[in-house]
């Protein structure tokens, strides 16, 4: 499965009769399953905006995204609920992305109902369970019948990984997924993340400012600044030889962690 | 209240067996500083690193002075600022200590900025009124030194209307105008691009290096106290499990808990291992017995 950004455009009205904000300008983009891509840039760089654009959630207002070769916005119908189920995300806060009144089991069920993956009680409880395993929310049933309060910042972003994995997607776009965890737990997501990419086959496309966390995972990475996807490659030549001046600059500032020996 | 302040070599800061408990929900109480000590000497840099719920920020806020203004709030032990206590001394009395001696920086600078108020008379109203000093030298001073450019520019603008470096150096600026001998910064550069954290961190590190000001320096993030401080508490649960002269406790982390801490830092940099998560079975024996021992570099006590 091919998930494609041609030349894809997003401009915002500007404030006031201002100039119109051009928060993607012209990118290009490839994403397949079972790929790891990142997108990574600076705050303002667009790159949520793609990731919103990815996700049918903003149309383009010039260019297209693809999937398998048809225009999101023409699709209709079963077409575009297979898309919708394919292309999956998991966003930065999973506060924010889990409604506080929902337990656990209902928030991954409405979505098995919704796409009609199973129907009965029995049937779509097995199924919630299933995913909570799968995403090493073990044993399943001390967490069906919790509320979102009542896990851990890690726990809440595997459960919204869960309700992702259950609709079998191919794509997951995970904007900021792992930002705003500690490293240990940042660790086990990715993990994670990793697993599923193997057993599921999973692709991900992966929008982080964090760039020592694409250097670990990702494939493919895609640089942005300003709207623009200034530069592309593999993972070890965008590392080892950065061409563009902006991501040496990006390079240069990450911190690393210097130990005395 | 007590005085010692004859006694040169007393440190700045000292903390002795700080707990603090505060309310969670109407009779729910929660332990969230339960044993901390520690000592800040003048000119010193200071780290204390923890994940989220190890108590660091609380451990910093009671420091400053700044815990909800809560009846409910207990908050035992002692924390002795230049040989004075304030545990149990009266809140003005520390609130004078702070409006002169001890500046703060914290993380969101959105909130901590008055949204209506221009930037120049923010940076004024920290200055204290010495007479016959020229107040609008001093501001455009503690905004130059705070590493922003085009100062006569900045005076002028609303904070919203500033990039959020720029208003985390608004925020540097504010801590260094009282020329406070002790800058508590939580989370300084938590919300900030890579870039820009690098060189506001680079500000602070100047600043504190020209005013000789002492740094306590919190942050969940092992590479920012690394490279910023001098002696580093590792904090889990409420308590320090750890503490000693930073590069020691990077190169050679006595407490499993640090060991694990560090062992997972690193995999997530490190392409050769594989990524490491604290398993829960260590965090429920940390709780459990692990978190009561402590290794506190003798140098330290």
């Amino acid at each position: 499965m091919l998930l494609e950004v041609k030349q894809a455009t997003k401009s915002f009205r500007g404030r006031r009769g201002g100039p119109p904000v051009l928060a993607v300008d012209a990118a290009d983009l490839r994403a397949s399953d079972g790929e790891f891509i990142a997108i990574v840039g600076e705050s303002g760089s667009g790159k949520s905006t793609l990731a919103r654009m990815l996700l049918g959630l903003i149309p383009a207002t010039g260019g297209a995204i693809q999937l398998d070769g048809v225009d999101i916005a023409k699709m209709r119908g079963a077409t575009r609920a297979d898309y919708r189920r394919r292309v999956q995300a998991v966003l930065q806060d999973p506060a924010g992305s889990l409604n506080p009144r929902k337990t656990v089991r209902r928030c991954i069920a409405e979505i098995i109902r919704l796409h009609a993956l199973a129907s009965g009680r029995d049937a779509v409880d097995a199924m919630v369970v299933d995913a909570l395993e799968m995403v090493g929310l073990s044993p399943a049933d001390s967490f069906l019948d919790r509320f979102p309060n009542e896990l851990s910042g890690g726990q809440r972003q595997r459960v919204l990984i869960a309700r992702a994995v259950v609709l079998r997607p191919k794509i997951i776009v995970a904007d900021e997924a792992v930002s705003a965890l500690d490293a240990s737990v940042k660790a086990g997501v990715l993990r994670l993340m990793t697993d599923l990419q193997r057993e599921l086959g999973l692709g991900y496309v992966f929008i982080t400012h964090d760039l020592p966390v694409v250097k670990k995972v990702a494939d493919y990475v895609y640089v942005m600044q300003a709207g623009r996807i200034v530069e592309h490659g593999p993972k070890d030549r965008i590392f080892e030889h950065p061409e563009h001046p902006y991501t040496q600059t990006l390079l240069a500032a990450s911190p690393v962690l210097e130990l005395a020996d | 209240m007590t005085t010692d302040r004859a006694d040169e070599q007393a440190p700045l800061l000292r903390v002795e067996d700080l707990a603090v408990r505060l309310p969670t929900g109407r009779r729910e109480m929660v332990d969230a500083v339960r044993a901390v000590s520690l000592t800040v000497r003048r000119g010193e840099r200071v780290g204390i690193v923890g994940e989220s719920g190890s108590g660091k920020s609380v451990t910093g806020r009671a420091i400053a002075g700044l815990l909800p203004e809560n009846p409910r709030v207990r908050v035992t032990g002692s924390i002795r600022f230049d040989g004075v206590e304030h545990v149990g001394a009266p809140a003005r009395a520390w609130q004078q200590v702070r409006a002169h001696r001890v500046g703060m920086i914290f993380q969101d600078p959105l909130t901590f900025l008055n949204p209506t108020m221009r930037v120049g008379r923010q940076v004024r109203e920290a200055i204290p009124r010495r007479r016959g000093e020229p107040v609008e030298q001093e501001v455009l001073r503690c905004l130059a030194l705070a590493g922003l450019t085009n100062v006569e520019e900045v005076v002028l603008r609303f904070p919203h209307e500033l990039s959020g470096g720029m208003r985390q150096r608004v925020l540097v600026a504010i801590a260094i105008a009282k020329r406070p001998e002790l800058i508590i910064a939580d989370e300084p550069t938590t919300a900030l691009d890579a870039t820009v954290q690098q060189r506001v961190l680079q500000t602070l590190d100047e600043t504190v290096t020209t005013l000789d000001t002492a740094l306590v320096l919190i942050s969940h993030d092992l590479a920012v106290v690394a490279g910023m401080t001098d002696r580093l508490y590792v904090m889990w649960g409420g308590r320090v499990v750890e503490a000693g002269p930073t590069a020691e406790v990077m190169s050679h982390p006595k407490h499993p808990y640090t060991q694990a801490l560090l062992r997972s830092v690193l995999s997530l940099v490190d392409e050769e291992v594989e990524l490491y998560s604290i398993p829960p079975a260590f965090r429920d024996w940390l709780r459990d017995e692990g978190a009561a021992v402590s290794f506190i570099d003798e140098a330290v006590r």
